[in-house]
């Protein structure tokens, strides 16, 4: 009879039969990537989805579309309610994903199945992925438990919260890890490459030497050369045409150092429909699901004229053609996002295009701010200058090259260039700034009433609660 | 003497001048009631022959009987048969008001038990009953109403209705909820797969000390159908024929063109001087002149509840040939089924075949088996529950568009500017399929070994195929389903096959007074299913339909599995009564299953029954003329459910697929976390019964109370995300259902051309959640907790809408004059989770069904009253039409919205949805509605043609009636109707949104048998 019951597990995959050679070990680490898209799911509502929460929080952000009270406290900064369930969905996309890089740690570590250079590889991408989330979380939320080892009990789950720095130890002590693995500094496919592990080593540095750790001039420094290593590998560049950020020949290459990977069917992108006019305009076989997020109009004002990013059809547009008859012109009535639109889905209704996380211009950037930062606000150093020239004079061809900068220059230029890219807010917080864009300045976040929002930031405005029901489950974490 | 005394002369005694004779003689004879009085109508037939006769106005009857030993079987309804030898040529026959009921015999698990004996809780129905609703299309519809503590909700108006069976209320958060069904003996049989025509009785096992014996499978409690057999020495052709026609019961109140349009012009006049499209002189958009006249009113006004729906015209026809000879019988049975859906296209068909054969191959050795297959098919018009479906379309549609326009082409929400766009519900219904089938076989075989005088051994194996199908289709040219991917073409398949072996020895002895009846066996199941799913897009033509998967440019990622699990079990029972006054009875299960691990692996299910037939006892002896059965039992025992899904205690991988370059690759991710120290969820129940039966069984009366602990819940214990999984099951948390049952028939009249019996049956349930690890689950607009009833909506209190005169207090709640109010309950100022509270429960306070037959002379007369009392409803439906931004049509009481002319509402100011915003909760105690209702179920006139007529034509009963079913319901719901769900029928009870509407149907019944 014990045969009889014995239960047959028809097709499914176990842990009694995984982690057996080198193809399960790549499946099991793309699986790793999934979560970086976890945000941008899209629930119940028409154009809602929890990615936006880090948009609206900045202020700089509208939503044309009401979609009711959780979104409203962004948008409004009414203050979050810890059962806001985007706070959920982030908190979740952070942690499952975690756990897998998690398993692929423990399982492959010390792994003969495939040989050594395969396996650090492997545990290269496993190792980034698991510190890109953690750096996710411990921006979003401060201090949070840290989990470094699968889950092997139930009963065993009931975890603390980390302080923020033995978190950072962690993403760093993984980022270093995953550096010193062969990857190439590219990788067209899309995966992890020797180029993001820097680029995010240097945005953690940065990160570091802000808020809320304070750590400030060693870790400019190690922003700097880390920002500068990318640049100096020459392996990468800025597009001419702002059109080419959204041209499918141009994905994880060029100015794109780490993408989201789309394709049409199985893991559409959600921004080029969510992001249409609302009410809806006939711009495209399918306007129907839109208006999640449009800039606020003085965000939008505060571009400067002739700044190339507010030329239509660049970052943002005012008018489109209508869907199967172009010649005729839609207005719209108030400025939207373009910077997502792609040509293919308003034919298809399918939007396979890859979402930038880290764009070589960030990079520049980063390295321009490193240096103004070491150097008490300006910077009149050639690699600083020449990295924020070449992002600058991209907007503004005619522009003389600057030869020496200001930090709140570079710190401006930051919102304009990753406007509505969901970098803004982490900027804001790790620098406590704000730009105030009706007196075209850079203020402190703290008091500082962005447009859209019913009031000024306040210390408590700066990191999310923790999810009421992640409390609800560990109460360890409201301790 | 007593009017109720028992026959005074038996057969035997009559026998004793009977004279031996070889040659046909005559007899006469007059049948009287107890009181001596002649009884009309009474049958006479002679004891396993074929002729027989009735009596006349007069109760004398005359009969040519082949010789004086011949034995007749004098019958009247609601009498006793007797058998009385015709050994005299002028018979006096008085019969005595039967008490029928305590003789009939009720199958328990693996046996049968006369009623008087039963010791336990179950309800026996009868297969007449069953059909006693003519438009019956399966065996659970027909259940409806027939027994207490049954609970059927008739959940959708749609073909089959999608009945929800609930025994004793809901047990389980995680596991199934549904009765175990039996069909036959074999065990886990689907019960739509039978025609219900050949149902000779259906019997629900309610307590534990039925269910136990069937263990891990009983917790829901067990349904058993037992189909017809032939009778030996007999032949009977039995042809039912039913034609029906469905109409919308009753339509809901929504807006018409004018309405409409009026709301709209509110909805834009929300900004001073802001104009409606089809007022606005600048707004040229490109249908305005094919809907509107110059000055703005509508060209058309359509009703869509009419357009979308029609006169469903349905037939049923079941055909069966029954009788035996001395040793052997057989049923054969044919059925077709074809019935219309009140809305366009919808339909469900089934034809099924089935024979049985019982045969006493040897004195020592009987054998039956049966065979039914059949096929199903129905066309699901209402898939895709809160997408932009058919049904939803035609609550949602806006009157002032043309189904079609003089062009042809179909009107869309979307040629209005700013509305939701989408098709329209003809369109849709019209061009969407959706047809979902199964071709299912069920093969039993029983093989009955009498090994002694009091000892049987059965063998039984049983083999079931179900093979189902799905097969989707929408074109690529329908705006919102599946024009966005050229085309939607999709076929799933499911096999699912099962095979199962009892054996048992049965033993039945009498000693003296004492009689032991004893079963012990064992069985084996094997359950495989396996399914495949396939589909493609992008078409450039529709021809194809869902034919030609390959036509199609996009290739949708194809997916199979398969599922096995296996149960071994092991029971015994043992039943003991003295004189038939005192009986005890216990039962053991041990049951196996794939589904558990180690020490898990088997679970044990024990249950104890004893009663007491207080009506036996000598001192009873003088009541007996009133009160002629009394019956008090009781039972206690523990019984399992293992319906938890497959593979719960192993940890499972989840294969998908990521993109790289711009390409799907295979990935992998953590998915379930087993627990390998998973065991049964088990309910534990008492039972406390008492059956008594008045004035000869004129009234019987049965009426049970129930405590039921359902513990070691299958409960999908949360884990923080830390983990990296979600949760996984665990044995944790209880719920309590406890409650009575009443169950009342009675004879009210019973004289020579009227009759008038009735049938009331009565329940109460309430369930508690005593532990679910401190968890809060939140449903539909409800919410499962610890300390409260199951199903409980919670949420908001709507107190109306904030007027002008309150606008400074509006404004603390940053709410502006129009918009709704909702009561601060925790007085904090402001309005937050904690204004939440109980808004009421989905299940029933109480349910009541009420039968009442009236017959005089041929003609019958049946009336079917249902009720429930205290359940409410999410109408979620009036919560997405009604709410302040509408871009679709809308209820009719929407027009009472606030306007500053009219602040006394309870809806808030209409507007855009990009207007100021007023928030609208989904729970709010505006849209849990009062379910309660009264429902004229059925009302039927039925005429018995004389059978002295049909005599010459061969026939042995013709019968035509007219009913009709859902024919008036009395309820404040302000959906279709309070019977519903739209998600499942565990949690979600009466969560409605967008519901298929109930027909009333009328149907014309033509019953014949020769």
């Amino acid at each position: 009879c014990k045969k009889f019951l014995e239960e047959k597990t028809n097709g499914l995959l176990t842990p009694d039969n995984y982690y057996n050679n080198s193809q399960q070990i790549r499946a099991a680490v793309n699986g790793a990537y999934l979560g970086l898209n976890s945000p941008f799911i899209t629930t119940i509502g028409v154009a809602v989805s929890p990615v936006f929460s880090l948009e609206y929080i900045t202020g700089y952000c509208q939503r044309p579309r009401p979609s009711g009270n959780e979104d409203n406290q962004f948008i409004q900064l009414g203050g979050i309610d810890n059962a806001n369930s985007s706070l959920e969905t982030w908190w979740t996309s952070s942690y499952y994903p975690i756990e897998n890089c998690n398993s692929i740690i423990a399982n492959v570590g010390n792994s003969t199945v495939v040989n050594a250079t395969t396996r650090d590889n492997f545990l290269a991408e496993a190792y980034f992925l698991r510190a890109y989330y953690y750096f996710q979380l411990v921006r979003l939320f401060g201090s949070v438990p840290l989990k470094t080892t699968p889950t092997t009990d139930l009963n065993d789950t009931q975890l603390s919260r980390a302080p923020v720095e033995s978190i950072y130890n962690q993403i760093v002590s993984d980022l270093t890890t995953a550096e010193k693995a062969g990857l190439n500094w590219t990788d067209k496919t899309g995966h992890v490459s020797k180029g993001a592990i820097k680029a995010l080593l240097a945005k953690v540095y940065i990160t570091m030497a802000g808020y809320p750790l304070n750590k400030g001039q060693e870790y400019y420094q190690k922003a700097y050369d880390e920002a500068n290593q990318v640049i100096q590998s020459g392996q990468f560049s800025l597009f001419t045409n702002y059109a080419d950020l959204r041209n499918p020949a141009n994905y994880n290459s060029g100015e794109h150092i780490f993408m989201i990977q789309h394709d049409e069917n199985t893991i559409p992108n959600i921004m080029h429909f969510t992001l249409m006019p609302y009410p809806e305009l006939p711009i495209s076989i399918q306007p129907s699901y839109s208006g999640a997020m449009a800039p606020a109009g003085s965000f939008y004002n505060s571009y400067a004229a002739g700044d190339k990013r507010v030329a239509e059809e660049n970052f943002y547009y005012t008018q489109h053609g209508q869907y199967g008859n172009p010649s005729n012109i839609i207005k719209l009535p108030m400025p939207y996002i373009y910077k997502y639109w792609n040509d293919q889905a308003e034919i298809s209704g399918r939007d396979g295009s890859n979402f930038p996380l880290i764009r070589y211009a960030d990079v520049l950037l980063l390295c321009a701010e490193a240096s103004a930062s070491l150097n008490g606000g300006t910077t009149s150093d050639p690699i600083a200058v020449a990295s924020y020239n070449k992002v600058h004079q991209r907007a503004f061809p005619t522009a003389a090259a600057a030869s020496t900068i200001a930090l709140d220059d570079v710190l401006k230029e930051r919102y304009w260039e990753l406007a509505f890219e969901f970098q803004t807010w982490f900027d804001m917080q790790r620098t406590r700034k704000a730009f105030d864009v009706d007196n075209n300045k850079i203020v402190n976040i703290i008091g500082y009433k962005a447009p859209m929002h019913n009031r000024a930031f306040a210390e408590t405005d700066l990191l999310w609660p923790i999810p009421l029901t992640e409390i609800q489950k560990d109460p360890n974490l409201s301790k | 003497t007593s009017a109720f005394s028992k026959p005074s002369i038996s057969a035997k005694a009559k026998n004793i001048s009977g004279a031996l004779s070889n040659a046909a003689i005559t007899v006469k004879g007059v049948v009287t009631d107890e009181k001596g009085q002649p009884l009309p109508g009474a049958s006479i037939k002679i004891k396993n022959g074929t002729t027989g006769t009735v009596t006349d106005v007069n109760g004398a009857f005359s009969l040519s009987v082949p010789d004086a030993s011949a034995v007749l079987q004098v019958s009247f309804t609601g009498y006793e048969t007797r058998e009385v030898t015709a050994s005299s040529s002028q018979l006096k026959i008085q019969l005595q008001p039967g008490n029928k009921s305590l003789n009939e015999v009720v199958v328990v698990g693996y046996g049968t038990s006369k009623k008087a004996n039963l010791i336990t809780s179950i309800a026996s129905v009868k297969g007449d009953a069953i059909t006693e609703r003519p438009t019956t299309v399966n065996v659970l519809q027909g259940l409806a109403g027939k027994a207490a503590g049954v609970n059927v909700m008739t959940n959708s108006g749609k073909p089959g209705g999608n009945p929800a069976v609930k025994i004793r209320g809901t047990g389980s958060i995680n596991s199934s909820n549904s009765p175990l069904y039996v069909i036959d003996g074999v065990v886990g049989a689907d019960p739509n797969s039978i025609d219900p025509n050949i149902v000779a009785s259906v019997d629900v096992y309610k307590d534990a000390g039925s269910t136990a014996i069937y263990g891990s499978r009983g917790a829901n409690g067990v349904i058993v159908i037992t189909t017809k057999l032939g009778k030996k020495n007999s032949s009977d052709i039995s042809f039912n024929n039913t034609v029906s026609f469905g109409t919308l019961q009753h339509e809901i109140n929504l807006l018409d063109a004018n309405g409409a349009l009026e709301l709209l012009k509110r909805e834009y006049e929300y900004v001073p001087g802001r104009l409606a499209p089809h007022l606005d002189p600048t707004n040229n958009f490109a249908r305005k002149s094919d809907l509107f006249n110059v000055d703005g009113t509508p060209k058309y006004n359509t009703d869509w509840q009419k357009e979308a729906t029609r006169t469903a015209i349905s037939h049923q026809h079941s055909l069966t040939f029954s009788g035996g000879k001395d040793d052997f019988t057989i049923l054969a049975n044919i059925s077709y089924k074809n019935n219309e859906g009140i809305m366009l296209n919808s339909y469900a068909k089934q034809l099924n075949g089935y024979i049985n054969i019982g045969w006493d191959v040897k004195p020592w050795l009987n054998i039956k088996a049966s065979l039914n297959a059949g096929g199903y098919q129905s066309n699901n018009i209402e898939g895709n529950t809160l997408g932009l479906n058919a049904v939803r379309e035609m609550y949602e549609f806006l009157p002032f568009m043309p189904v079609q326009y003089p062009d042809g082409t179909y009107s869309r929400k979307g040629d209005y500017p700013g509305e939701e766009d989408s098709e329209n519900p003809v369109r849709l219904l019209k061009d969407v399929k959706d047809v979902t089938g199964r071709i299912s076989t069920l093969g039993n075989f029983v093989g009955t070994f009498h090994l002694a005088k009091h000892l049987n051994f059965v063998t039984s194996f049983s083999g079931q195929l179900n093979s189902g199908y799905e097969n989707y289709f929408s074109g690529n040219d329908v705006f919102g389903v599946s024009q966005q991917q050229g085309g939607v073409a999709q076929r799933t398949n499911t096999l699912n096959s099962v095979w199962s072996n009892e054996d048992y020895f049965s033993y039945d002895n009498l000693f003296g007074k004492h009689h032991v009846n004893a079963i012990v066996g064992a069985s084996w199941y094997d359950y495989i299913t396996s399914a495949t799913k396939t589909g493609s897009e992008n078409f450039f033509d529709n021809t194809f339909s869902y034919y030609n998967l390959g036509a199609g440019t996009v290739i949708e990622t194809p997916s199979s599995s398969q599922i096995e699990n296996q149960l071994n079990s092991f029971y015994t029972r043992v039943n003991y009564d003295y004189d038939g006054k005192y009986l005890f009875g216990a039962s053991f299960r041990a049951d196996g299953s794939s589904k558990f691990r180690g020490d898990n692996l088997y679970g044990y299910f024990p249950a104890f029954n004893a009663g007491w037939r207080v009506s036996k006892e000598n001192f009873f002896k003088g009541l007996q003329s009133v009160i002629s059965d009394l019956k008090i039992r009781g039972s206690y025992g523990l019984v399992g459910n293992q319906e938890i899904g497959n593979y719960p205690t192993v940890s499972l991988y989840n294969s998908t697929q990521s993109i790289f370059n711009q390409q799907k690759t295979s990935a992998v991710t953590l998915a379930t976390f087993g627990n390998p120290d998973l065991k049964w969820e088990k309910s534990q129940q008492l039972d406390l019964g008492l059956d008594v039966s008045f004035l000869n069984g004129r009234i019987d009366f049965s009426g049970d109370y129930y405590n039921k602990i359902t513990k070691d819940l299958i409960y999908f214990v949360q884990q923080p995300a830390t983990s990296g999984y979600a949760g996984a099951y665990k044995n944790l948390g209880s719920i309590r259902n406890r409650g009575f049952e009443l169950t009342l028939n009675t004879q009210n009249i019973v004289s020579k051309d009227f009759k008038w019996s009735s049938s009331i049956n009565f329940s109460v349930n309430r369930s508690k959640v005593l532990n679910i690890n401190h968890d809060i689950i939140y449903t539909w607009g409800g919410r499962i907790m610890e300390g409260e009833p199951l199903n409980e909506f919670y949420g908001y209190i709507r107190q109306g809408v904030w007027t002008q005169a309150q606008a400074a207090e509006a404004a603390k709640f940053g709410k502006l004059p129009g918009d709704l109010r909702y009561a601060d309950l925790n007085n904090n100022g402001v309005k937050d989770a904690g204004d939440r509270t109980d808004l009421g429960n989905a299940m029933p306070k109480w349910e009541g069904n009420f039968t009442n037959t009236f017959t005089y002379k041929n003609l019958s007369l049946f009336l079917d009253l249902e009720a429930m009392y205290g359940n409410k409803l999410l109408n979620l439906t009036r919560f997405i039409m009604t709410g302040p931004t509408i871009n679709v049509n809308s209820y009719a009481e929407v027009l009472n919205a606030y306007t500053p002319q009219n602040q006394n509402s309870t809806n808030a100011q209409v507007r855009l949805a990009n207007d100021p915003y007023s928030d609208h909760e989904v729970a709010d105690s505006h849209y849990v509605e009062d379910g309660s209702f009264l429902r004229v179920r059925n009302i039927a006139l039925t005429y018995k043609f004389n059978k002295d007529w049909l005599k010459a034509i061969k026939m042995t009963n013709l019968s035509l009636g007219v009913n009709v079913e859902n024919a008036f319901l009395f309820t404040k719901y302000k959906g279709y109707d309070p019977e519903a769900t739209s998600f499942d029928a565990s949690l979600n009870q009466g969560v409605d949104v967008y519901q298929y509407p109930k027909p009333r149907t009328i149907s014309i019944n033509l019953n014949a048998n020769f």
